[in-house]
């Protein structure tokens, strides 16, 4: 079953449809070389290219990973001067003076400039909103209620921290220039004391967020589309590079589902865009430092590898192809060779050993064989001739030993029936006609024989008959002496004579006549025996020489004919051979057609052994 | 024969395979910033623009596109602008985004330059929009615009009887429009209409109006700077959008103002036709940008102070 199953199998692979050519063996060293290495390489190449994008995505989330961490800890800093600077002025400044005597103003503008980078004002309001002090030194707005800003309450509500506002504009004092500034209010809850009276006031350090918009700026300068940007512990934004996008509502960030993030590496998907974060928590201020990648920006960088692998790929393809063809080449070229040889071999030449010499060990031993069949098969025809030759020789042998018996009985009825009525002359005439007779025939076992011969034969054998039937009958040789040393098969005429005498000249009334006549024209020789017989219809002419013919009798004329006939084909050709032409009451004309083959010891020798061809022939006339 | 055919064909494919391959490759590293988008405005420095500007640029870095953001002093008519187009698309720009000076007498010539350069109009359609729309369109909203501030005016019940000062671009006349149907509806008198602010003084001088309305971002500054030392005597209206006329309502020269959003406008106009660049089959679409109401009391809202204190870095 299973064996079944795999023929079928493989029957498939190379002869998909009946009609179809089948591949050469080429064709399928190259097709299956080519679909396993393709294969393989583009395998490779895919487990290889996950593997690579597996570490492009690890690396660049690691850097980012660092990236977040280092501007984390940069921002920490800066929160941390900008708390040291509030820290410096409320301990060493504020806490130390009585505003009822002096203000701190000097000291404020003080370390105002020396942090007017990063600064936009100090201010220090009392519990009511009263401002005591403020650098750079600058005109309060009218009608401004600090109060209900929540950068003092927030300060005011929890006393003993510090409190980081998300960014807003400054809207404290009025401005010169019409310039309005972006700050992020660092507010605390202060001790102020007036006459030695400690009451409770809020300083305010309000921080330029254009330094923290620079920060981020440089880390987001990247042109990759991965970005970092910040939030309040709530989810509010405080910086972002698209930050006015945002604002005018063209772009969406999902910094409120992120900013509930735990510190770490998340991987989200966000508006149908998938994309890893990674969340850093900024101490002081409770700010979430959110990096986004989107996943875009991990195909950007694969972009260029991608490329170079297609390339490569497409390379080590074109390489194997090429290779794969020269090793179809080399390992088909014998075969083919082989192929040709075997064509020509055909045609009955050897297999030449160069054809198959430099191929494999298995094409050598496939040529080697096939040319021990191919000699086994020359010898066998040649055992196939000769055997036929023997058969064809036996035939002969045998047809002449059907005549000689028929004859004989004839001859010897004569003899005897003269005996009986006493007429010894007549006797010894036919008994020394007989032992002519059986010379000719035995001819030393000869099947070829001179013309006069045979015609001496026949003379022979119509001397026998005449006796025989008391010259009821006449008979008159006219033959062209110059045929008669030509080659002619024994024992052809006598039966044609035969058939003259018992179906042609026996039973008639008036004088019969048989003529033989002999002649040559060209190359051939023609015997004729015709009489003036009864004659027959044409359609029992026709049946005469036709071996299938049930109906001849197969006995006298019709055997004697068909064997005369196959006789003369045997040793001539189917060229040669007789002619029966008759017509009913006017006798019947035999025509023997034989080849003008002189007879010489080579010729007779060759036409002993088989026929003669057709160029021997030709080169014997 | 065929078989070798077959070969040959595969090999060669292969071939042509890699060297598209080889040349997309170094086509994908040399094509930064192909495009380049020029941008024609009136006073182009004018402080009024500061917000536009900001939302070009922003744009510009979004989509990868060269911005080219043309000097230009106050285009008085059509003929300054039309050679400052010309220059431009001579220059080779793929894209135009313009503010018309005058939306009337130009229809023909931005049909005909627009088979040139991909224009984009800003602020004002054409007075008569061409069907085929060879150009696009990002406007402010100038009917709403005109209809809330005839509304912010009339809010006031003190304002009785205002002035008004038109100016002489294009969308001011669009606003005008709606205004007189926001005061008819709401019936405000109006005392006098003037095309500019010394006529608006001399003006105030003769039949003095509680209001006066200007319709642009300059003549609002002009108004405001003459009367701001009369301590709100005269209420100030009007469309502005620079950082000075925010510090006059800031610092109540200004009653009420409203304020197109001009970053969206610049935003968006750039980045249409950024996108329409990278990919002609695409369709621009015409948009109308919103805008604020914004009086003292509110500017420094959360939600206004983002739009109407840009942060431009």
């Amino acid at each position: 079953m299973s064996e079944q199953r795999k023929t079928k199998k493989r029957t498939y692979l190379f002869h998909r449809r009946p009609d179809a050519t089948p591949l050469s063996i080429r064709g399928i060293i190259l097709t299956t070389f080519t679909v396993v290495a393709v294969g393989s390489v583009l395998l490779t190449s895919f487990v290889l290219y996950q593997q690579f994008e597996k570490h492009s995505r690890k690396m660049i989330t690691d850097s980012t990973e660092r990236l977040t961490e280092q501007a984390a800890m940069r921002l920490e800093n800066h929160l941390t001067s900008m708390r040291e600077i509030s820290d410096a002025l409320y301990y060493d400044v504020i806490k130390d003076t009585d505003f009822s005597q002096s203000n701190v103003n000097d000291e404020m503008n003080t370390l105002y400039e020396a942090n007017s980078n990063n600064l936009v004002s100090f201010a220090l309001y009392t519990q009511s909103g009263q401002l005591l002090s403020a650098a750079p030194t600058l005109m309060q707005k009218e009608g401004l209620d600090v109060t209900q800003e929540d950068w003092f309450q927030n300060a005011l509500n929890n006393e003993e921290n510090l409190h980081f506002s998300v960014p807003h504009v400054q809207n404290l004092f009025n401005s010169q220039s019409n310039r309005y500034y972006w700050v992020i209010s660092l507010s605390r809850a202060v001790v102020i004391t007036t006459n030695g009276v400690p009451q409770e006031g809020v300083l305010l350090v309000d921080m330029n967020y254009s330094s923290i918009e620079q920060m981020f700026n440089e880390v987001n300068d990247k042109n990759n589309g991965q970005y970092i940007y910040l939030t309040g512990s709530e989810g509010q934004i405080i910086y972002h590079p698209r930050q006015m996008q945002i604002n005018a509502d063209l772009y969406n960030e999902n910094n409120l589902q992120e900013a509930s993030y735990d510190d770490g590496v998340h991987e989200e998907t966000f508006q149908s865009t998938s994309r890893t974060t990674i969340i850093d928590t900024i101490s002081y201020a409770g700010w979430k430092m959110i990096s986004v990648i989107p996943s875009t920006t991990f195909s950007l960088g694969m972009n260029s590898y991608r490329y170079f692998l297609v390339m490569v790929i497409i390379v080590v393809i074109l390489t194997i192809i090429l290779i794969n063809r020269l090793v179809a080449q080399r390992i088909s070229r014998p075969l083919t060779d082989l192929d040709e040889a075997i064509q020509t071999a055909q045609e009955g030449k050897p297999l030449i050993p160069a054809d198959y010499d430099g191929g494999s060990r298995e094409v050598q031993l496939l040529g080697r064989t096939l040319e021990g069949y191919r000699e086994r098969n020359t010898q066998l025809m040649q055992d196939i001739v000769v055997e036929q030759e023997e058969k064809r020789k036996s035939e002969l042998d045998a047809l002449q030993a059907q005549i000689n018996p028929h004859f004989l009985y004839n001859t010897l009825d004569s003899i005897v029936w003269m005996i009986e009525s006493e007429r010894r002359k007549d006797a010894v005439f036919m008994v020394t006609q007989l032992a002519s007779l059986f010379r000719i025939s035995l001819s030393h076992g000869d099947t070829i024989i001179t013309i006069e011969d045979e015609l001496k034969h026949a003379e022979n054998y119509m001397n026998i008959q005449k006796v025989r039937f008391k010259d009821s009958f006449t008979v008159s040789f006219d033959v062209d002496h110059a045929i008669e040393p030509y080659c002619t098969v024994k024992l052809i005429v006598q039966p044609i004579l035969e058939n003259a005498v018992y179906y042609g000249v026996k039973n008639m009334d008036e004088d019969g006549r048989i003529n033989v006549r002999g002649w040559r024209e060209e190359n051939d020789i023609y015997i004729t025996v015709d009489d003036n017989g009864f004659g027959m219809p044409q359609e029992v002419v026709d049946q005469l020489l036709d071996e299938n013919n049930k109906h001849v009798p197969h006995h006298g004329s019709g055997v004697g004919l068909i064997n005369v006939q196959k006789r003369i084909q045997l040793r001539f050709g189917q060229q040669y051979g007789l002619k029966i032409e008759s017509e009913a009451d006017h006798g019947t004309k035999v025509t023997i057609h034989l080849p003008a083959i002189i007879y010489n010891e080579r010729n007779h020798e060759m036409l002993e052994n088989g026929r003669m061809t057709q160029e021997d022939e030709h080169e014997e006339k | 024969m065929k078989k070798n055919k077959l070969f040959i064909s595969i090999i060669f494919m292969l071939i042509a395979a890699l060297l598209i391959l080889i040349m997309q490759e170094n086509s994908t590293t040399a094509s930064e910033a192909s495009h380049q988008i020029s941008v024609i405005v009136s006073d182009s420095n004018s402080a009024r623009w500061t917000r536009f500007r900001a939302g070009l640029e922003q744009a510009a870095k979004d989509y990868n596109v060269n911005l080219n953001y043309v000097t230009t002093t106050k285009l008085d008519d059509m003929e300054q602008e039309k050679s400052a187009i010309d220059k431009e698309i001579d220059n080779g720009t793929n894209a135009i985004i313009v503010q018309l000076v005058d939306n009337v007498t130009a229809h023909d010539y931005i049909t005909e330059r627009s088979k040139n350069a991909t224009i984009a109009l800003i602020e004002t359609d054409l007075e008569q929009p061409d069907t085929s729309k060879s150009y696009s369109v990002t406007q402010a909203d100038n009917q709403g615009i005109g209809t809330a501030l005839g509304q912010l005016v009339s809010s006031d019940t003190t304002n009785d009887s205002v002035g008004i000062v038109t100016g002489d671009s294009a969308a001011v006349s669009m606003r005008f429009e709606a205004l007189q149907k926001a005061f008819e509806a709401k019936n405000v008198k109006i005392s006098w209409t003037v095309q500019n602010s010394e006529e608006a003084v001399l003006k105030q001088i003769g039949s003095p109006a509680a209001a006066i309305v200007t319709l642009d971002n300059e003549t609002l500054e002009e108004i405001a700077e003459d009367y701001k030392d009369t301590k709100g005597k005269v209420k100030i209206y009007g469309v502005g959008c620079s950082d000075k006329s925010i510090y006059y309502l800031d610092s109540s020269k200004i009653a009420g103002m409203i304020v197109p959003n001009e970053y969206t406008m610049g935003y968006v106009s750039l980045s249409k036709v950024a996108i329409f660049l990278n990919n002609r089959m695409s369709k621009i679409v015409d948009t109308t940008v919103n805008y604020f109401t914004v009086t003292k009391e509110n500017l420094y809202s959360t939600e206004n102070q983002k739009m109407i204190f840009p942060i431009v870095g």
